[in-house]
């Protein structure tokens, strides 16, 4: 072209650039191609509206060094609401993989961004290095955004933590097949500059029909990856680890005891009965158990603690029968329980707080024991399986009390909506399909939880995601949701 | 002649002194022959001199002959994208004569 800037230009001739990039963003709502923008648009599929839903309901917002702020006159704004724009000055990070724009990033990776103080972006990528992070963390650091360039060559850091993973724990989380070992992120800070990574068993085989895990991911201990700027100006990552493995379980407890009452009953010569009861009183529970670690007021990283107590009294009509040859007989003629009972919270300083005990009124069960696990609807497996939690728990490590959801025996399962927002603590059997009940969300102070709650039983039908640039929560919604 | 025959003289008065148009004898109207239609002919631009060469001040000579101002990166809303480019100093027309623009950053 030799003329002077030729009108084909989309900017015209001598135009001066003001905003570019990417304006939409919104909640996003399965099954992908929806986008509801700031609420006056439903967009389709198409030319770079293409969305996915990020396969979990974390959103982040991270403010780059040295942008400036978007200002827009009152007309301008008028303009952009009016097609559905919001000019961000900040980065939406959705999904454990961290997609932007709704846009899959290539992996399932976690990833977030930052700038450094000389303008440059950067990905920095948590690989899913699966069993190689019982012991470190590889982060993958690469120059991104430049367009007109072409690609660097990342560079690969491994980083030892010591989470001092209880290997017994790993093994048993894994013998099982079908769990997976990731990283996921928990938190990012605002600048971008750190996030909080967990180490956690994750079931992978376990999504909707949208992909998005259904599971939560249950964490062996927790690492903050830190950024710097190297000598050549590339970033230089450090890990400092913040929970391990033992602090992230918390304190278990259990106790057991028993007592027996017989009564010897003659039956004939040589041969002696005895009937009576054998009772068992179990109780079980945890302190402390670290569910995420967020970044608080000042960028002190916060727990996000579940506690929670399950107690049940046993009583088993036995009887014994001894013949004169030495043969014992032992039969079991009756099994009940007479009690149980659960109670937990959630906790988390400068953050959220929640106790709760289980009811029966089926409609705001913070616990829903009392609806749809009633005691009287114990079966005896599922007793055999209480009383075998509580007794392993005396051991030294407790693997079903960290264990996953689904899997041997009876757990407590908290239910998260993002790694910030906790939903339902849900106790969890073998032997009954996975009950999924949500109640009042906990959530971060100073934000609004949504409304009444209610129980379901069965596949989750309650999404929601946390709004990283209004701080609210999502209505609750049938399908998966996130904010991009 | 005085002033105002000159004047009457000069505005078609054929004869001031045999009693012409002040005496009631106006001369007959004879209309102009027609001229026919004119001819066409193509239009051209006033063009002022040319310092040096041939050809327009508003068509750029070559596009390698720019000038520009110092780099710089023109970045996304959100901060995730950049592109460099090269704000345009100086055009050189065809005819030899310039443009120069402004530095965006100053």
């Amino acid at each position: 072209m030799n003329e002077i800037d030729s009108l084909t230009q989309p900017a015209g001739p001598l135009s001066q650039v003001t905003l570019w990039g990417h304006p939409y963003h919104g909640l996003v709502t399965a099954p992908g191609s929806t986008f509801t923008g700031t609420g006056t648009l439903d967009r389709g599929g198409g030319f770079f509206m293409d969305y996915r839903v990020p396969d979990s309901a974390d959103a982040w917002a991270i403010s780059l060094d040295g942008v400036p702020a978007v200002t827009r006159t009152s007309g301008e704004a008028a303009a952009d609401a009016a097609v559905g724009f919001q000019w961000l000055d900040k980065v939406v990070v959705s999904g454990s993989a961290g997609q932007v724009y709704g846009k899959y990033p290539g992996s399932n990776a976690p990833r977030w961004y930052w700038r450094d103080a000389a303008g440059k972006v950067w990905c920095i990528t948590v690989q899913n290095t699966g069993g190689g992070l019982f012991s470190d963390v590889q982060i993958e650091v690469r120059r991104f955004g430049v367009i007109g360039q072409a690609a660097s060559v990342p560079r690969d850091h491994t980083l030892a933590h010591a989470l001092a993973i209880d290997s017994t724990l790993w093994a048993a989380e894994t013998a099982g097949g079908g769990i997976a070992i990731v990283p996921r992120i928990c938190d990012i800070k605002p600048d971008g500059r750190a996030a909080i990574i967990c180490v956690a068993a994750m079931h992978p085989s376990v999504f909707d029909a949208y992909g998005v895990a259904t599971k939560t991911p249950w964490p062996f201990g927790f690492v903050e990856i830190s950024l710097s700027t190297g000598g050549d100006g590339w970033p230089v990552p450090s890990l400092t680890t913040l929970r391990d493995n033992d602090a992230t379980l918390g304190t278990r407890y259990s106790s057991a005891s028993t007592s027996s009452s017989f009564t010897r009953v003659p039956v004939a010569p040589g041969t002696e009965r005895y009937v009576g009861n054998l009772s068992s009183s179990l109780s079980e529970g945890v302190t402390g158990r670290i569910l995420s670690v967020i970044y608080g007021s000042g960028g002190t990283p916060v727990d996000v603690t579940c506690s929670y107590t399950i107690t049940t009294s046993l009583t088993e009509n036995m009887a014994a029968t001894y013949d004169s040859g030495g043969a014992f007989t032992h039969t079991q003629t009756h099994h009940d329980e007479s009690a149980i009972d659960f109670s937990g919270s959630y906790a988390g300083a400068g953050f959220m707080s929640f106790a709760g005990a289980p009811n029966t009124d089926g409609v705001t069960d913070l616990v829903p024991l009392g609806d749809v696990l009633p005691p009287s609807g114990l079966t005896e497996k599922t007793a055999g399986e209480l009383r075998q939690l509580a007794h392993s728990l005396a051991g030294s490590k407790d693997v079903q009390t960290a264990g996953l959801p689904d899997n041997t025996f009876s757990r407590v399962v908290p239910h998260a909506y993002t790694h910030r927002v906790f939903g339902q603590i849900v106790q969890s059997t073998d032997s009954i399909p996975p009950v999924f009940a949500f109640g009042t969300v906990h959530h971060p102070s100073g934000t609004t939880s949504g409304g009444a709650s209610h129980s379901v039983v069965g596949t989750p039908p309650v999404y929601r995601s946390y709004n990283p640039i209004t701080g609210t929560l999502s209505p609750r919604s049938a399908v998966p949701v996130c904010y991009v | 002649m005085g002033d105002i025959a000159k004047a009457l003289q000069q505005i078609g008065g054929a004869d001031l002194s045999g009693g012409g148009m002040f005496q009631g004898t106006r001369p007959e109207f004879v209309p102009k022959a027609p001229q026919g239609k004119k001819p066409a002919v193509v239009g051209k631009g006033r063009t002022p001199a040319s310092t040096s060469g041939s050809g327009s001040n508003l068509v750029e000579g070559s596009f390698s002959a720019r000038t520009y101002w110092a780099t710089r990166t023109v970045i996304s809303s959100d901060g995730l994208f950049a592109m460099e480019v090269k704000p345009v100093k100086k055009i050189t027309f065809q005819t030899g004569g310039t443009l120069t623009l402004a530095d965006p950053s100053a």
